[in-house]
């Protein structure tokens, strides 16, 4: 009777022992990672769900340049290269708002079309806009490490790819332009960039209502005055929220790197600053529905009357947005 | 033994009245705000009210700081509060205004003022937020904060205009001042519900005309004065 008990709570002992679960996996050590925030820029919030970690910033970067992610040969940097500010002159259909600062950001896309986290939004890109196969990924040993080390899954669902992507998006901040240097007091502009910066942060050219000196945008919707009527195709953030007040409204698109970009406006009908400078002197349709209110201060009725001096020293100060520490960082280009 | 008797009763009575009543602990306490154009509560993006001045107008944006709260006692004593508050009209959690340490009593008065009193208004003067850097005046116009920023658009006999009301700079602040009876326990409180008329801004004790006075108050500091004076009694 004594080795019959002893028999069954070994057996128990055994079948217990035996019944693997996900919690009694080999778990990992994450590395903490710390996002570098440029001076006198928000902290970041970063959900306590996906905490930064060395692990997931890789696995997120690797995935960004990785075309396992679509069905059709695409990856993210398909469209958004490091060179061009993590934009590009490649888009099918409207121009890629650029890749930079976003973990700063409530509101994607030209129109708002998502108001969320990164961790959200990568899902849309993950699910929606990539419609990524998650068994290429799990049939994949390499990727099956990787979040093994960074997430501790054996299973890879598309919930780990979109936190992946969404941390190293995290990464992608650029605050170390010319002109960040100079309000810094670490560079001095030139006479012509010091005039292009009054002109844009003064009534003068009034860009700063909208293109804030931090991000370089405000993170909001508005009609500048592109057009006077509106397409069937696009209405703008109306498109999103059924507003009359919202037609012609589009995100204002950041301006750091915009030197670097060649297309500009919702859907790319200027292609060079000129000729987005000019626009703002002495095209905007005053008579557009719903016309930003800042749009038509009195002086502006006819335009900003820039000379072309004027003009020339906003292109020089414009070009001192650019952030190439940022354009050449080795570690947020393909690995 | 009298003597240590003595000396217990002057170190109990000497320590009780630096004890603070339960009541009288600080408390979390809170401010409400609303919006009318006179009697209509204000909807955002909707031209259906008028000014003083007789013409049709409409809400596109109304974001502002409110900073320097003192609450004052019949007695002379205040509670001075150096919170600052952002307020976007269109945000209701921004429109919640929370002390969080509020000392409890009976008050009779509330000042503060829309906008930054000047130790705040400085370029970085306060934390980078999003909203915060939104607000931001730029150094080439002397640095600092907007104070407020009421946008929208109006319409006279010969069309439809954008109007702009941006204060800032030192000068424009805008100083309010309430007689209220405020009690305020260590319990539960009813909030201090305000609420502010949009048109009290162009009216009272001067009619303010977009057309005359200026659309957009940007650069024109007659403009911002006028409307600083007009804005005393823009809550009730």
């Amino acid at each position: 009777m004594k080795h019959l008990a002893l028999l069954i709570v070994g057996l128990w002992a055994l079948a217990i022992s035996s019944c693997k679960r996900d919690s009694d996996a080999p778990k990992n050590s994450f590395t903490p990672y710390d996002i570098q925030i440029p001076k006198r820029f928000p902290p970041m919030e970063v959900p306590t769900y996906n905490a930064m970690s060395v692990e997931r910033v890789a696995l997120g970067r690797k995935l960004y340049y990785d075309p396992i992610l679509s069905n059709d040969g695409r990856a993210c940097a398909s469209c958004h290269y490091q060179n061009m500010g993590f934009t590009s002159d490649n888009f099918p259909v409207t121009p890629v708002l650029p890749h930079v600062n976003l973990g700063w950001s409530k509101h994607f896309l030209w129109k708002g079309e998502k108001t969320c986290s990164l961790e959200d939004m990568m899902m849309y890109e993950v699910n929606e806009f990539f419609q990524t196969d998650i068994n290429k990924l799990n049939a994949d040993k390499t990727y099956r490490d990787l979040f093994f080390k960074a997430y501790n899954v054996q299973n890879i669902t598309s919930l780990n790819v979109a936190y992946a992507l969404a941390q190293f998006f995290r990464t992608l901040n650029s605050g170390n332009s010319k002109f960040d240097q100079y309000r810094r007091g670490e560079a001095v502009l030139t006479p012509n960039e010091r005039n292009g910066m009054i002109t844009f942060f003064t009534e003068k050219g009034d860009c700063f209502h909208c293109h804030n000196e931090i991000f370089l945008t405000d993170n909001d919707f508005h009609n500048t005055g592109l057009d006077s009527t509106f397409s069937s195709i696009s209405k703008g953030r109306y498109d999103v929220t059924g507003e009359v007040s919202d037609m012609g409204k589009y995100k204002t698109p950041t301006l750091r790197n915009c030197e670097l970009r060649d297309r500009f406006m919702h859907d790319g009908r200027y292609t060079t600053l000129e000729q987005v400078i000019e626009f703002y002197n002495s095209g905007v349709h005053q008579n557009s529905p719903n016309i930003d209110p800042l749009m038509t201060l009195p002086f502006k009725e006819t335009g900003l009357h820039l000379t072309q001096q004027d003009k020339d020293d906003l292109l020089s100060f414009l070009k001192t947005l650019t952030d190439t520490n940022f354009t050449t960082n080795p570690d947020l280009s393909k690995p | 033994m009298v003597i240590r008797f003595s000396f217990f009763l002057f170190t109990f009575f000497s320590i009780l009245p630096g004890c603070k009543k339960t009541d009288e602990k600080e408390t979390a306490w809170q401010v409400n705000i609303s919006y009318q154009v006179d009697s209509s509560p204000l909807q955002m993006n909707r031209m259906m009210y008028m000014c003083e001045a007789g013409y049709d107008y409409e809400v596109t944006k109304l974001n502002y700081y409110v900073s320097h709260f003192v609450f004052s006692k019949n007695d002379g004593s205040q509670y001075e509060s150096d919170k600052v508050f952002y307020v976007n009209a269109a945000n209701p959690t921004t429109n919640s205004l929370l002390f969080e340490n509020f000392p409890p009593g009976d008050y009779t008065a509330v000042d503060f003022y829309v906008g930054l009193d000047s130790s705040h208004n400085v370029t970085d003067g306060l934390a980078a937020t999003l909203d915060n850097i939104n607000m931001g005046w730029p150094d080439e116009m002397g640095g600092g904060y907007h104070f407020m920023k009421l946008e929208g658009h109006y319409k006279d006999a010969n069309g439809t205009y954008g109007f702009a009301i941006h204060l800032g700079k030192n000068k424009h602040l805008v100083p309010i001042h309430l007689s209220r009876a405020l009690t305020v326990s260590g319990g539960h409180s009813s909030p201090l519900n305000l609420t502010m008329n949009i048109n009290e801004w162009f009216k009272n004790p001067a009619v303010y005309d977009f057309n005359t006075d200026g659309n957009y108050s940007m650069n024109n500091d007659t403009a911002m004065q006028k409307l600083c004076i007009n804005g005393a009694d823009i809550f009730n």
